[in-house]
């Protein structure tokens, strides 16, 4: 059994230093790994990101992320990932990371993604620039998201999970305004998903949203943006499909929960 | 049909004392300025205006009650904004 842990949302600022900590410090004794949904951060300043850093560091249990739109607002993604990265965490933007739990492989994709909205209700590539800039976004992101979910599927992997801040699907938006939809995520995140494979999808961003929901493939989403699961971390246990690889393609330079990001693009 | 230039009618508000414009405006300033707050509602409830949402830190919440009272002055405002919890989950979900 992998026992994933994940939480988005968190908004962390220096006056909230230190309140995850304590709930984080538990980590080793219920999850083999933690995931991070993006918007890590209030505005995405330097500041903000040493305060998740500090919370983060040394946990015990891999962290993976991924960044939210919070987390882009003061125009530094890249700065942003190299602190967190610092304090060890893995953040991913179109690629893809291995850990080994319990004997098993599991990879994971990520991209923040980002919205257009749903099918039937969703943007088009067309019309002004900014338009079709806002839509190509988003297939950007989900293109990434596939290719690393696919050369997971090559690495061997026993579980894959999809990890984005963005929604792949309207499920679990449930409790916002439909009017925002959009704002809230794309149905091209939760194709990727779909065509590529993947069980469970991970996500935030939707605040007034709820925790469970499905793509139209059949994978299982869930919104764990901090305010929808009332918790400092949700803890999911899945169970791998297949036998743990040993001596699988790809095992070895990549794998094991210290090894560096095995790069999905 | 409303001409340029044209006073309101009688009995509508200016655009600037309109309460659902304050509104709107006064939501961006909460997302777009210090406290970075996407997750807050306000809606109009008869004479008074409801805040709804959660938010990261107590301070934030408090930074952004006052803030709505000091702008709606005049106007009863209810904050019932919650904090986020930062305990340990006690159980966890079986994806099998």
């Amino acid at each position: 059994m992998i026992r994933i842990a994940a939480v988005g949302d968190i908004h962390l600022a220096p006056e909230a230093q230190g309140t995850l900590r304590p709930a984080f410090e538990t980590l080793p004794d219920c999850a083999d790994v933690l995931l991070l949904a993006g918007d890590l951060t209030r505005h995405g300043t330097l500041e903000e990101a040493r305060v998740v850093a500090r919370e983060i560091d040394g946990l015990g249990v891999p962290v993976v992320a991924v960044l939210g739109n919070h987390d882009h607002h003061d125009d530094r993604p890249q700065e942003v990932t190299a602190v967190l990265e610092d304090a060890g965490a893995r953040v991913l933007e179109g690629r893809s990371t291995v850990v080994s739990c319990d004997g098993a492989r599991v990879g994971i994709a990520g991209t923040k993604g980002f919205g257009g909205g749903f099918v039937g209700r969703c943007a088009g590539e067309f019309g002004e620039p900014l338009m079709k800039d806002f839509v190509r976004h988003t297939r950007h992101c989900a293109d990434g998201l596939r290719a690393s979910l696919e050369e997971l599927d090559e690495q061997g992997c026993d579980v894959r999970i999809a990890l984005t801040h963005y929604s792949p699907v309207p499920d679990t938006l449930a409790g916002e305004p439909l009017e925002i939809y959009p704002f809230l995520g794309s149905y091209l995140l939760a194709e990727a998903i779909d065509t590529a494979g993947a069980d469970p999808a991970v996500h935030g961003h939707a605040h007034a949203g709820t925790e469970n929901g499905m793509t139209g493939g059949g994978v299982r989403v869930r919104n764990v943006a901090q305010p929808v699961i009332g918790r400092a971390f949700h803890v999911y246990h899945v169970h791998a499909p297949r036998p743990a690889a040993t001596g699988a393609p790809g095992q070895g330079a990549s794998a094991g929960s210290a090894g560096a990001p095995a790069e999905g693009r | 049909m409303n001409q340029h230039g044209e006073r309101p009618r009688a009995g509508a508000p200016a655009a600037g004392d309109n309460l659902e414009y304050r509104l709107a405006h006064l939501s961006e300033r909460i997302a777009g300025g210090p406290l970075g707050e996407l997750g807050v509602r306000l809606e109009v409830r008869g004479e008074a205006v409801l805040l709804t949402g959660t938010v990261p830190s107590p301070q934030c919440r408090d930074a952004i009650c006052d803030l709505v009272d000091a702008e709606l002055a005049g106007h009863q405002v209810h904050c019932d904004l919650v904090v986020t919890d930062a305990s340990s989950p006690d159980h966890a979900e079986d994806l099998a």
